[in-house]
């Protein structure tokens, strides 16, 4: 029961997503990838990789692109989630494992993907070499994310609603002043080739469809 | 720029705010999961 609860977790927070840029390249930093770490942090690792197996699989249902890109997504998240919940099984799951696991977590995602990519889409090496950084970025930037919200409900879980509350704030800022109605959108990006907010970020990788 | 090109604008201006109003929306909603389920969780004991 307590697996069926952390798959319904982890589900949610692969819905929460911030797009992450680097260079030319760009990806999405999803809830899953932090929230799994948080867990291995906590939870037994048996437990977990159940689990993410299940969310990974059920995310199928949860996205709204074309049914082979759902699936492709699909299986490359269960591929990583498994590879990273090993490494954890046999290397431990303090920072320097855990920061591990997230390396081999986005490598595989990546490669699986990749592959899909240069099949399917007929994308370029080129141009997958130009999603590698921001990909590397989030296999560093994951794992500690993950930590620390691990950290923070091991020791001060009293503070975790503080920082899901910051969270929820935080990551729709147009919309906590303005409620949607004003077209000029606050004044958060003011540079030119910047956007209003962060799913604006994302004219390719549109996760409406 | 004509009517033509203002209305252009404006829908997809308005098309964007839609798309921003579900994220935002969505993402709320998924925080409120993940932060009811996690207590949940830590009050099971895990």
């Amino acid at each position: 029961m307590g697996i069926l609860v952390l798959a319904i977790i982890l589900i949610a927070a692969d819905q929460v997503r911030v797009r992450v840029q680097f260079g030319r390249g760009a990806q999405f930093l999803t809830g899953f990838s932090v929230a799994l770490f948080a867990s291995l942090l906590l939870l037994p690792v048996q437990d977990v990789v159940i689990a993410a197996v299940i969310a990974s699989v059920m995310s199928v249902f949860f996205e709204s692109n074309a049914w082979i890109k759902r699936v492709v997504n699909a299986a490359s998240f269960t591929a990583a989630s498994v590879a990273a919940c090993g490494w954890v099984y046999l290397f431990g799951n303090d920072l320097a494992g855990l920061v591990a696991a997230g390396v081999i977590f986005e490598v595989v995602n990546f490669a699986s993907l990749g592959v899909a990519f240069v099949t399917k889409e007929h994308m370029t090496l080129g141009e997958l070499a130009d999603e590698w950084p921001s990909t590397a970025y989030l296999a560093i930037l994951a794992p500690f994310v993950g930590f620390g919200i691990g950290w923070l409900l091991l020791n001060a879980p009293l503070l975790f609603p503080l920082l899901m509350g910051g969270l929820i704030v935080g990551l729709r800022p147009g919309y906590f002043v303005f409620a949607g109605k004003s077209l000029l959108r606050g004044s958060w990006h003011t540079t030119p080739d910047t956007f209003q907010s962060l799913s604006k970020l994302s004219p390719i990788h549109n996760h409406f469809g | 720029m004509d009517d033509k090109d203002i209305d252009k604008v404006l829908s997809s201006l308005s098309q964007d705010i839609k798309k921003d109003r579900l994220w935002a929306f969505r993402t709320t909603i998924a925080l409120a999961i993940i932060a009811v389920l996690t207590v949940v969780l830590l009050v099971w004991g895990f």
